[in-house]
């Protein structure tokens, strides 16, 4: 059971949360070919490693954060609020560094 | 004085965990026997001398008891019958009770058994694959499935329940032994928050039936205010980065006793420290599983903890230290140890001074290669090794009814491994190993202690291999083990797939290092190349009933009452599942069948006025100076020219262009609106809302507040429901000029604030009354009294649906489904010409929904029923499938089947026949285009 | 390649079963091939035998990370069906089952297929309504399916509890639908595709791709490059990470689907139960395990583990069918790394690389398709283009608009 920790309320169980995908996707413009906007409602990076998502404190405060958590161990190496820019890591392959995570405000 | 005659006397000074006052009565194959208190099932049978307690999975070889703990692979028994009988009890885990009844569940029929052990080489791994394929599985299959499995599930509901518990600690210590003892101790000391579970029902491990007696200290860590004991409770899985589960049995003190069964744990912890000792592992040698064969660690403990001599005449054999002990104790306890066989050459001088001493006859460089007996064991032969241990030299025979044996120890590192740590083969312990560092985890004590350095040969190097048994529960051997790299499944995944080596319900906590070993030695490779197989979660079997706790039957999902549901339970209505809400479907009253009741309500409605309780509709509140600009990203409709005081109806899509939801949207004021989703969605459109505004749309100034629950919502309709409304008390005009189609006004009725909407889903004048819920009775019922003089009904969903599809007004959900664009239903020009880039618009451009053969949503007629879920085929087409029926109904107006469907360019189709398939069933029906019933909408706009 | 029967079981017995050969292979790789298929799971050894034994594509070489098997194929509920809604659908699984049907005699290795029906509950009027469409969809494919009331559910499951919180109101069913032994279909493809001279190399893991004027000529591996015209991806979860080595980006998330098992009890369910409603279905294995699975766990992930809140609404939500469970113990849980698609249809066909054809996107319900995907996977290489069957599943779909959005077709808006 993954842990998160809310920057508006701390530590809490993952069954208050919700996924919601990548974080960090740029809604494009109305003219954008088919290509384009089939990319932006379908695609995303699915990588192994560190990905940038979000997600709500559903049954908690109700709020959209951001979180980078590494996919091959759920690592959860930062948590940032919505419009915050995403944190950068050494090396994107989070699995390789021991470093402690830097955890939101609890 | 003793129970069982195997049992020694109290004079021996063994016997730590009996009662030798308590007498306790039990079955077991339907005979009696006596044991004592304290005693567990396995070591009361094995003090009444019962050697065989169960039978092998593939072979029906006689079993007997081989174990002292959660690792027991032989000794599995039925307790009790009916509802509470337990399945696959390991009878080494059983606390006897006054009364308790086991069976072994083979009942002697070893006729086929012997039949399968003496054509074993028939059943050797993968047999099945090889064969019954012609005619085809099927035909054996039914066979296999009789033979497999152990136990008959109860056919009842579970009498007992299950709770779950959550805890949040700093320290966790698993186990609490010499090591979990101190770690606990330690952390405690510094203050942390400390939960200690052991598994057994006392505290102290292994040393607390061994010489050193348990420690005092146990006593003071109970007293500190920091630390939490739990005994009975194992810890069974490991979650991500730090949530531990755990299980505790509780004592079974009556089924009345109020008490859980079990329960199940959730930990989250800073630390865990995993002091879980070792679990002793096997020799491997040529009928290695015979009733009586033991492993030398648990005829210790039978002897010290419960006074029980595994036999009369033991034999030890080891490739350690360890088992030096247990023959010295037997001895004292007035056992006969005929001899210790240790297949090490090089024994330590003081183990061969203290056998000297005793006079127990050591044979070094000597291990077992085969065993006598069958039912019970008679004999072992001893084999003197090549100083290379690939021959043996000398072999003689002994009689004896026990052997004790000892392969050395395995660490117990499956939650390690679960917790992701990594683990190794370790040549110097000859076991596994952890490998790496964990952020939460750790495991402590060290694991040569129990003398695993230096042991000797563990596998017989000689015999016949079909004889050999790896994995006793699952009847695998050495010559499995073989003819699976024979036919080259190398990998040890690939071993244990193809022979089942520790898939057993003993999940190979005696065998998967066994069969790691003997796969080296017969690739000629070192162990630690062979890697191991994965330790999957739970380290022991847990019951599925303490997993699911309490969120079973009404708590499997919460039920969402209206705030009349007692006022429509009494009035006959049929309360149905929609969602989570209780709703109901329609009132049938005595004598009629429910298509004559929505018949009925429904030509109340059109005649008369009829009531709906309709408050699980979504209501959001969207407030705030860009409220309008917000919810016009949303709507497909333009929302610009609504004024304040109007409801317009609209829909919402997903970003792919799908219809997600309709609903009205109405303006209260320039910034206040109020808008309606579907029951169904009220909580995803708030959350959809929520979500474009934090993520996308930060900078709008709106609050978005859900009120569906804060509001209950009736729905008056019918050509009287104006004068019904008008009776009572209000403060609102709603004469047609000021309160027309699509209007709202607020204001008090019978003195509660209510808004009220003129929106008809029915086709009739109709209002949409909302109060808050704490007065809904209030007006209902004076609703229904005013309304009475007028015939007034109250009514149900299938009504209302029934009269909406006669209106062909769009069910979202019934007509629509996940692939539904605006055109389909007919709103593609609305969702063209709006401007904006709201939500999903983009995607309506998609080369594939421009397509002119897509579903479309049409009317159906027909002279017969027509049934929902058929399907549409026009004359001549090559289609499989040219569309189906989404709602139908007889018209309440002429009782004629009517329905609607999405076809294939549907549209296009107005008055064509078209073919129903039902099943084997074809009908016919004439498309049309809807609506059915007052197409001006003439009866709504008065 | 040895032949598998009564007899020479016998005859082997007798011999102490020491002339077993090699079911497969273990070749040292060739420094070319002229296919590569990535990914020895059911779908990678189905392709590669269907193009030796049906094009006389002989040298190809199937590249596998690990061990054979080690992937979904060899970790999931085994459920066969092809009651599929659209016809697309519906025309591919049908043809993949209809191989199964064939299958243990074609590949002379039983790989126990029970066709012992495939029930979906409905526990509301609108599910049955929904249930009703679909059961017609399917039959107007050609598909077999049955609508079954409440009682005649009782009748076939007399266990089931149909008073749960969401009261079971009927339900339709595929008779022919069934499960197969996962790791026998892997077996018996390696087996009979190794006879016919396709090299399966464990423990080699592709790392890249060599392409050059917009065509793949091969891809490098832990033992070094190997070249080939055609290579063929059926990496299931690891699909995006490999394509990206390719520069290409897919429409697929990871997540982990779990898995469970409870110790094995004599018969006591003969029928596999679907309940999509409450997100769980069951079934019982021949060794006599309930085996029981339940919606992934619904974030990105390449842990191939699962967590706890799935496992506890999963088995909850079993005992709400099968109160008389209760006492079971779960024996061991999985999970497996799923590649979901958006429209939950898999993904398959050619791609912007000339000679690199892809097959993913099979989510939770691959295992069915194993010989249909790998039968027309094969076509699809021998000719490069599209087989008939698998036209529609084409990775454009997703640009054009043209999703097969199953899904969706059970009546959900969203
Ligand atoms: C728990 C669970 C239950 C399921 N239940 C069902 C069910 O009941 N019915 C059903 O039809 N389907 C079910 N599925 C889905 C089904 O298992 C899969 O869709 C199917 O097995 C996919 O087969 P595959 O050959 O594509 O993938 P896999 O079997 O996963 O094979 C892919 C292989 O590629 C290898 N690989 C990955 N990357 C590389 C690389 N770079 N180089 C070389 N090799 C690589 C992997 O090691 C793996 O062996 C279930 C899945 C899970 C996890
Ligand atoms: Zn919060």
């Amino acid at each position: 059971m993954l842990r998160l920790a809310c920057p508006y309320c701390g530590v809490r169980d993952q069954p208050e949360f919700r996924f919601g995908g990548q974080s960090h996707i740029t809604r494009p413009d109305f003219e954008v070919s088919d290509a384009v906007w089939a990319d932006y409602l379908f695609v995303r990076d699915n990588l192994k490693g560190m990905l940038y998502e979000r997600w709500l404190h559903e049954y908690g405060c109700g709020r959209w954060f951001n979180v980078a958590r590494d996919t091959a161990t759920h690592e959860v190496r930062a948590v940032y609020r919505m419009g915050e820019a995403k944190p950068m890591f050494h090396h994107e392959q989070a699995s390789s560094c021991q470093q402690t995570a830097k955890v939101g405000a609890p | 004085m003793s129970v069982g005659p195997f049992r020694l006397p109290a004079e021996r000074g063994v016997g730590s965990a009996i009662d030798r006052d308590e007498r306790v009565r039990f079955s077991f194959d339907d005979t009696t026997y006596e044991g004592f208190g304290g005693d567990t099932l396995a070591s009361a049978l094995l003090a009444n001398g019962v050697r065989t307690v169960s039978r092998s999975f593939k072979f029906r070889r006689p079993r007997g008891v081989y174990s002292s703990g959660i690792e027991e692979t032989n000794a599995f028994v039925q307790l009790g019958t009916g509802a509470s009988s337990v399945l696959s009890a390991r009878a080494t885990l059983v606390e006897l009770t006054d009364g308790l009844r086991a069976s072994s569940l083979t009942r002697r029929r070893f006729d086929v058994g012997r039949m399968l052990d003496v054509t074993a080489p028939l059943w050797a791994a993968g047999f099945y694959n090889r064969t019954f394929i012609w005619p085809s599985w099927h035909t054996y299959e039914w066979l296999i499935r009789r033979m497999a499995g152990f136990g008959h599930a109860p056919n009842e509901r579970d009498p007992d329940r299950y709770d779950i518990r959550n805890l949040h600690c700093d320290v966790l210590v698993v186990g609490s032994g010499a090591t979990g003892f101190v770690a606990a101790s330690k952390a405690a000391e510094s203050g942390a928050r400390v939960v200690l579970v052991e598994q057994a029902n006392e505290l102290g491990g292994r040393d607390a039936w061994q010489q050193r007696g348990s420690d005092p200290g146990i006593a003071r860590l109970r007293q500190l205010p920091n630390v939490q004991i739990l005994t009975r409770t194992c810890a069974v899985g490991y979650y991500d980065r730090d949530v531990i589960t755990l299980l505790e049995s509780v004592p079974n003190e009556g089924a009345c006793s109020g008490q859980p069964r079990e329960r199940y744990w959730i930990v989250r912890a800073n630390r865990v420290v995993f002091a879980t000792g070792a679990i002793e592992q096997p020799l491997v040698f040529c009928n290695n599983d015979r009733p009586g064969i033991l492993l030398a660690g648990a005829a210790h403990e039978y002897l010290r903890k419960y006074a029980v001599a595994c036999g009369r005449r033991v034999v030890v054999a080891t490739n350690n230290d360890t088992a030096y002990a247990v023959a010295r104790d037997l001895k004292a306890g007035g056992v006969q140890v005929l001899a210790v066989a240790d297949s090490r050459f090089d024994i330590p001088t003081a183990r061969r001074d203290e056998m000297r001493t005793l006079s127990i006859p050591l044979h070094e460089g000597t291990m077992p290669i085969d065993t006598q007996g069958f039912s019970a064991l008679r004999g072992v032969t001893l084999g003197k090794l090549s100083r290379d241990a690939r021959h043996i030299e000398s072999v003689h025979r002994l009689a004896c009814d026990a052997l004790a044996i000892s392969g050395g120890w395995n660490p117990t590192l499956h939650l390690y491994s679960q917790a992701t740590g990594k683990l190794g083969y370790d040549a110097r312990s000859n076991a596994l190993a952890p490998q790496s560092q964990h952020p939460v985890a750790m495991v402590a004590g060290s694991f040569d202690h129990e003398g695993n350095s230096d042991l000797g040969p563990r596998l017989s190097p000689v015999g016949n291999r079909a004889r050999q048994w790896i994995d006793l529960r699952h009847d695998v051997t050495v010559a499995d083990l073989e003819l699976a790299l024979r036919e080259n499944f190398v990998s040890i995944e690939h071993q244990k797939r193809y022979t089942t080596t520790g898939m057993a319900p003993d999940q190979g906590k005696t065998s998967n290092l066994t069969a790691l070993e003997t796969v080296a030695r017969l690739r000629g490779v070192a162990p630690s190349e062979i890697g191991h197989t994965t330790f999957r979660p739970p380290f022991v079997p847990v019951t599925l009933g303490a997993i699911a706790g309490r969120a079973i039957g009404k708590r499997f999902s919460p039920e969402r009452l209206l705030p009349l549901h007692e006022w429509h339970v009494r009035q006959g209505g049929l309360m149905q599942d929609y969602g989570e809400w209780k709703r109901p479907a329609v009132y049938v009253r005595e004598g009629e069948s429910r298509h004559q009741a929505v018949m009925r309500e429904a030509r109340t409605v059109r005649n008369a006025c009829g009531l709906l309780d309709y408050s699980p509709l979504g209501k959001i509140e969207v407030h705030g100076p860009d409220a309008l600009d917000f919810l016009n990203r949303f709507y497909i409709n333009d929302l610009r020219t609504l004024k304040p005081g109007r409801a317009r109806y609209c829909l919402m899509l997903r970003e792919t262009g799908v219809i997600f939801d309709d609903g009205t949207v109405v303006m209260l004021a320039p910034d206040r609106f109020v808008v309606t989703t579907t029951s169904g969605n009220a909580k995803r459109v708030a959350s959809w809302f929520e979500e474009w505004h934090q993520c996308e749309w930060p900078h709008l100034r709106v609050a978005i507040v859900p009120v569906t629950e804060q509001w209950a919502c009736f729905s008056l309709a019918g050509p009287k429901s104006r004068d019904v409304l008008t009776s009572l008390d209000s403060t609102m005009d709603l004469s047609t000029e000021r309160h027309s189609h699509l209007g709202m006004c607020e204001g008090q009725l019978i003195g509660h604030d209510v808004r009220l909407y003129r929106v008809s889903f029915t086709g009739e004048l109709a209002y949409e009354i909302n109060i808050r819920a704490g007065a809904a009775s209030e007006l209902w019922n004076a609703l229904m009294e005013a309304g009475k003089r007028h015939g007034i009904q109250p009514f149900g969903l299938d009504a209302l649906l029934l009269m909406r599809l006669e209106k062909g007004f769009l069910h979202v959900g019934t007509d629509t489904d996940g692939t539904t664009v605006p055109d389909d239903v007919g709103w593609g020009k609305v969702a063209a010409n709006k401007p904006m880039h709201y939500i999903g618009k983009r995607s309506l451009s998609l080369p594939e929904h421009l397509r002119a053969d897509r579903l479309q949503l049409v009317g159906l007629k027909a002279t017969t029923d027509i049934v929902i879920g058929s399907h549409v085929r026009f004359a001549g087409s090559s289609e499989v499938t040219d569309g189906w029926v989404t709602s139908a109904g007889r018209s309440v107006t002429t009782d004629e089947p009517i329905a609607l469907a999405m076809l294939r360019g549907g549209r296009h189709r107005i008055g064509a026949l078209v073919r129903l398939h039902d099943g084997g069933t074809i009908t016919h029906a004439t498309v049309v285009a809807p609506p059915f019933y007052d197409p001006a909408g003439d009866r709504m706009n008065v | 390649m040895q032949r598998y029967s009564l007899l020479n079981l016998a005859r082997n017995a007798l011999r102490g079963n020491k002339d077993w050969r090699a079911a497969w292979r273990t070749p040292t790789p060739k420094r070319g091939y002229d296919v590569i298929v990535i990914g020895g799971g059911g779908h990678g050894l189905a392709t590669a035998y269907y193009l030796a034994r049906e094009h006389g594509i002989r040298n190809v070489a199937v590249l596998e990370k690990g061990w054979i098997g080690g992937g979904n194929s060899g970790r999931n509920t085994q459920v066969c069906r092809s009651n599929y809604f659209y016809p697309a659908s519906a025309a591919f699984y049908e043809h993949s089952l209809k191989l199964y049907e064939g299958l243990s005699r074609e590949l002379n290795f039983n790989i126990m297929l029970s066709q012992r029906g495939v029930l979906s509950l409905a526990h509301s009027e609108h599910e049955l309504e929904i249930n009703r469409r679909w059961a017609n969809a399917t039959l107007m494919s050609g598909v077999d399916s049955e609508i079954l009331s409440a009682a005649d559910i009782k009748k076939l499951v007399p266990r089931i509890n149909l008073e749960s919180r969401y009261p079971v109101l009927g339900g339709f069913i595929q008779r022919r639908g069934g499960i197969a032994r996962h790791d026998a279909v892997v077996w018996g493809y390696a087996r009979a595709a190794s006879a016919l001279g396709v090299d399966i190399i464990q423990n080699c893991e592709v790392t890249g791709f060599q392409a050059s004027a917009g065509r793949v000529r091969g891809v490098e591996t832990s033992l070094g490059a190997i070249t080939a015209d055609r290579v063929v991806m059926s990496v299931a979860g690891h699909s995006s990470v490999l394509a990206q080595r390719a520069g290409l980006r897919l429409p697929i998330t990871t997540m982990a689907l779990q898995a469970m098992v409870t110790e094995p009890i004599k018969p006591a369910l003969d029928s596999i139960l679907v309940s999509g409603a409450i997100h769980a279905y069951v079934s019982q294995s021949d060794r006599g395990e309930i085996v029981i699975g339940g919606a992934a766990d619904a974030y990105n992930s390449y842990a191939q583990r699962g967590g706890l809140p799935v496992l506890q609404g999963t088995i909850a939500a079993v005992l709400e069918l099968f109160p008389s469970f209760s006492r079971l113990r779960l024996m061991r849980h999985w999970a497996g790394m799923v590649d979901i698609t958006p429209d939950t249809t898999p993904i398959m066909g050619l791609t912007p690389l000339e000679g690199l054809y892809i097959n993913c996107g099979w989510g939770t319900g691959g295992f069915k398709a194993i010989p249909g995907g790998g039968h027309s996977m094969a076509d699809t290489i021998a000719n490069n283009r599209p087989h008939p069957l698998i036209e529609r599943f084409g990775l454009n779909r997703f640009e054009n608009g043209a999703l097969i959005d199953e899904g969706a077709a059970a009546g959900v808006a969203h």
